[in-house]
């Protein structure tokens, strides 16, 4: 029986990951035919000089490929991504590839706190408030999350630069490190990477933050008001018992997958933190790219992180797979 | 019904404020009075305009009338003047302050709610049709068009909606509000179009179309106007929430320089230039976030009120 439900789940989990490789490949389909249809988007208007004879615009044609039909063109193209190729960064004269990675690091070292953060203290608020069904708090706390969540994430960033950077003078108010980072200690690195990543980590999970916190509490309603509590209860359990046994593995259960959707969240929200902390990550490096009309690099962005995407819901699936006994594995 | 009501409450001030937003503005949103004399005054700031007798005026931030002279003092200049040539003073109350080049941020930012507004409901309502489309095209269809149809929904949900966005404003060129609009309306039917689906599947289970179908109604005829009606009706509860996160994008992109370009005030392209004097200027990226933050508050709370009816 259980290498039956076992075989079942994995054979769940293969198809999703197919579905994604399509999902993958519908993507890429999309993002190669947009950029032929869209204005401004081909080499043509953008880079080619107009006092150019016709045989060096060939030239030049030939020599990225453009010269042979739009289909050889996406296959070509399609082989190149496939084999990790994203092209070459006009601006910056590096491969895409290594561009998103140098920056990835520094989105993953705000990113990740940012993460922590809003799952583990939305996770608790959202347990609170629901623990407080019906009192004053649990409304406080009810509208504070829809307030929270309201609030656009740039601004937030903007007033607590204000308070605490240029009022309060507590934490630097842009870039991941001070100016003398090479000649600190090891334990002063860490000191001073935390109160740089303080402000925009915040910024980035607070939004994240206020909407688990919502839904956890929802969750937490949806399990308290079930049969199957009132049998625990009506069976004489302790409260203790109730709540960490039966209450909390089925109330954040759903949270758990929030974590594959939210994952492409906090690249998204890359976009505005880094900007406004101006920390060189994905973010910043997709305005850039974009003010910079680098489009290598912009589509290279768009496909990495839509890959994320797809692999976020991919891990969600999994997740859920693993966690959920009852999933439907159809 | 009280809830009801309170909606109705606001979608009433939503169409009166979208109608009277130019008219209620006390100063020019975007042409300055005076750049030189009513640059960056803090919140609650005072100014005079004086009214001479040959038609010309005068704007000053303090007068006093002494000895049948009125003596006035600008931000670098001081002077005075005979009465008798004083034909009238006008004040000049900055209730949000003024921006860098003398603007009234009180009247930016209502004028500049227009835009946010207007592109969040035109939007979400586009959305909304072409997901209901979508929706009911694949739930009535079934078969290999549903099969399609839910695919290219799953390629559009894989995209991260605010990269796609900027693309395609970067490469589309110029952008126009309608432009804006249709954008951010392409890339906000797939929820939409899964809610209606799902419920036209589970609609076509139901004993009614059952029934219906049994009396010899067409098929056609059973979807538009026995499932339809009631496969919406989930999905009509979602458009604030669409509402809220365009509006919310919408501000990013203003934000970040992608949107409604700058003198035309938007609540996103006002913070943006706030960021950049935030130091000396604290008050200008205050209102406009507020602004922002009441109106997607007002959206999610909306929906909140829409789904427990």
């Amino acid at each position: 029986m259980g290498i039956k439900i076992a075989l079942k789940k994995m054979s769940f989990i293969l198809k999703r990951f197919v579905n994604s490789i399509f999902l993958s490949f519908g993507i890429a389909t999309v993002v190669f035919f947009l950029l032929r249809i869209l204005p401004s988007a081909s080499f043509s208007d953008v880079y080619l000089n107009p006092r150019l004879s016709e045989e060096a615009i060939q030239k030049i044609k030939s020599a990225y490929g453009l010269d042979k039909p739009v289909l050889i063109q996406f296959l070509n193209w399609l082989k190149e991504i496939i084999t990790g190729n994203f092209g070459f960064s006009f601006i910056y004269r590096k491969p895409v590839i290594n561009c998103i990675g140098e920056a990835l690091t520094s989105t993953l070292i705000v990113g990740i706190p940012a993460l922590i953060y809003s799952f583990s203290v939305g996770i608790f608020v959202g347990i609170q408030s629901a623990k407080a069904q019906g009192k004053l708090l649990d409304r406080i706390m009810y509208s504070s999350f829809l307030v929270l969540y309201s609030i656009p994430s740039f601004w937030l960033g903007i007033i607590l630069i204000l308070l605490f950077s240029y009022t309060f003078r507590v934490f630097p108010p842009s870039g991941l490190h001070s100016f003398n980072f090479s000649e600190m200690s090891f334990v002063g690195k860490i000191y001073d990477t935390a109160i740089h990543i303080f402000l925009p980590a915040f910024t980035l999970g607070t939004a994240p933050m206020a909407a688990i916190a919502r839904f956890t509490r929802n969750m937490m309603l949806r399990v308290l008001s079930q049969t199957y509590i009132k049998t625990a209860k009506a069976k004489g359990l302790d409260q203790k018992t109730i709540f960490y046994k039966h209450i909390l593995p089925n109330a954040l259960l759903p949270v758990i997958t929030l974590f594959g959707l939210y994952l492409p969240l906090f690249f998204a929200g890359s976009i505005v933190v880094e900007e406004i902390f101006s920390i060189p990550g994905i973010g910043k490096l997709t305005v850039d790219s974009i003010f910079q009309r680098d489009y290598p690099l912009t589509v290279g962005i768009t496909l990495f992180v839509s890959f994320i995407v797809i692999i976020g819901n991919l891990i969600s699936d999994i997740l859920y797979s693993i966690f959920d006994p009852r999933i439907r594995l159809k | 019904m009280k809830k009801r009501k309170k909606i109705f409450l606001i979608a009433i001030s939503i169409t009166l404020y979208l109608s009277f937003a130019d008219v209620i503005v006390p100063f020019d949103p975007i042409i300055s009075l005076d750049r030189e004399n009513l640059s960056a005054l803090p919140p609650f700031s005072k100014a005079y305009e004086l009214r001479l007798d040959d038609g010309s005026k005068i704007i000053v931030l303090d007068y006093r009338i002494y000895d049948g002279f009125i003596y006035y003092e600008q931000k670098f200049l001081s002077g005075k003047i005979k009465l008798e040539r004083l034909k009238s003073i006008r004040t000049l109350f900055f209730i949000f302050g003024t921006d860098n080049l003398g603007r009234d941020v009180f009247s930016r930012t209502i004028y500049g709610g227009k835009f946010s507004l207007i592109i969040g409901i035109l939007s979400s309502f586009l959305a909304f049709l072409i997901g209901v489309s979508v929706g009911s095209v694949a739930g009535y269809f079934r078969g290999i068009i549903d099969k399609i149809l839910m695919r290219a929904t799953d390629v559009f949900l894989a995209f991260p909606k605010l990269f796609l966005v900027l693309v395609l404003i970067a490469f589309m060129g110029t952008q126009t509000i309608f432009s804006l609009i249709i954008i951010l309306s392409l890339l906000n039917w797939m929820g939409i179009a899964r809610l209606v689906r799902a419920e036209f599947l589970r609609l076509k289970e139901m004993e009614f179309v059952l029934a219906v179908e049994s009396i010899g109604l067409p098929r056609l005829r059973i979807a538009i106007k026995h499932i339809l009606p009631n496969a919406i009706l989930p999905a009509l509860i979602s458009i604030p929430l669409i509402t809220a996160d365009i509006i919310l994008t919408e501000s990013i992109l203003s934000f970040l320089g992608f949107g409604i370009q700058p003198p035309t005030p938007t609540w996103g392209n006002m913070i943006s230039e706030a960021e950049k004097s935030l130091i000396s200027t604290w008050w200008l990226p205050i209102f406009p976030g507020i602004l922002i933050s009441t109106t997607v508050l007002m959206m999610n709370w909306i929906s909140d009120i829409g789904s427990e009816t």
